[in-house]
C-alpha cells in the first residue's frame, strides 16, 4: 500500500511556481537548462560556454535548484548537475501548474472586463 | 506515444462580459498586456497575434526583477466567437508543445471561458478536431496545407 501523499508536498504553492518562472526568466539559466537537458555536467563544464566565473555560474545554478529545476549532487570537489524531471514534465506538477496558472489568467481577465478600462474598448 | 500524453485539464470562468467582448480581449495584443499575467507580480510587456490558422503569437512576460520569458504558439483553429485551437511553448517544457483549446459559451450577457490544457501531440490533436461534426472551413484550409506539404 502505498502511504499518502503529503498534502504540502503534492500542491504546486503559488510560491513554487513564481519560483520556476522566476528562474526561467534568465537567459543565461534557460541555456544551461538546455545544456543539461543533453545530459548532467559538471559545474566547471557549465561555465565553459557561458564565459563566466565559477562564483557567477554557481549563483545560477542556485537559483535553478531553488525552484526545483535541477539537481546538484556534491561528491567532494565535484558538483554534478543534471535536470530534475522538472516541476512541469511530471504529469501530476504539470496539471497542477497550469491548472494554477490559467485560473489565475481568467481571474485576471474577468478583473479586466469588469472595470471600467475593459469595458471601454 | 505513451499514457502521458492523455495529460489534459480543463478550467473554467463565467465571465460577466459579452462573447465578442471576452473573444476580443483573448486575442488583442493591446488588451492582453492588460490582463495577461502567468503569475504574481507578473507583467505584459509586450504581445503578438496573428489570428488566423497558421499565424503565430508570443507574449512576453516579465518578473518584477525584469528579464522577459516567451510563450509562443501557433493557431490551428481560429473560430471567432466560438473557439481557438493553438499550440503552446513554453521555454521551461524542453521546447515540447503542448495544445490549447479555448471555447467561449455564450450565457446571456455573460460567457463562459473553457480552457483546455492538453500535453497532447499535434497529430493526436489533429485527429481529435478531425472527428468532430462541426466542418471548420479554417481547419480544413489547415488541413489541406499540411496534406499539400506532406506531398512534397
Amino acid at each position: 500500500m502505498q502511504a499518502p501523499e503529503n498534502p504540502r508536498r503534492s500542491r504546486a504553492s503559488s510560491r513554487d511556481l513564481d519560483l520556476l518562472f522566476s528562474a526561467l526568466s534568465n537567459p543565461t539559466r534557460r541555456a544551461i537548462l538546455a545544456r543539461l537537458s543533453k545530459g548532467e555536467s559538471t559545474v566547471t563544464e557549465l561555465a565553459r560556454p557561458f564565459d563566466m566565473s565559477l562564483p557567477a555560474i554557481s549563483k545560477h545554478l542556485r537559483i535553478l535548484e531553488e525552484a526545483h529545476a535541477i539537481k546538484v549532487v556534491r561528491d567532494g570537489r565535484t558538483h554534478l548537475c543534471s535536470l530534475t524531471p522538472l516541476a512541469l514534465t511530471k504529469a501530476e506538477e504539470w496539471l497542477k501548474f497550469y491548472t494554477r496558472m490559467w485560473e489565475r489568467q481568467l481571474d485576471s481577465l474577468s478583473e479586466y472586463l469588469r472595470d471600467s478600462e475593459g469595458r471601454e474598448t | 506515444m505513451g499514457p502521458e500524453a492523455d495529460e489534459t485539464l480543463t478550467v473554467s470562468r463565467t465571465i460577466p462580459a459579452p462573447r465578442t467582448r471576452v473573444f476580443k480581449a483573448w486575442t488583442t495584443p493591446s488588451e492582453l498586456t492588460k490582463w495577461w499575467t502567468v503569475g504574481e507580480g507578473w507583467k505584459t510587456p509586450s504581445a503578438k497575434v496573428d489570428l488566423r490558422v497558421g499565424g503565430r503569437f508570443s507574449i512576453a512576460n516579465e518578473p518584477l526583477g525584469g528579464g522577459a520569458l516567451m510563450i509562443t504558439g501557433e493557431f490551428l483553429v481560429v473560430d471567432p466567437p466560438n473557439r481557438l485551437v493553438y499550440t503552446w511553448v513554453f521555454p521551461g517544457e524542453k521546447a515540447e508543445e503542448s495544445m490549447i483549446t479555448v471555447e467561449f459559451r455564450e450565457l446571456g450577457n455573460a460567457t463562459e471561458v473553457v480552457v483546455t490544457h492538453s500535453k497532447a501531440s499535434r497529430a493526436m490533436l489533429l485527429q481529435a478536431i478531425e472527428g468532430w461534426d462541426t466542418a471548420l472551413a479554417s481547419l480544413e484550409v489547415y488541413l489541406g496545407r499540411l496534406a499539400a506539404a506532406s506531398k512534397t
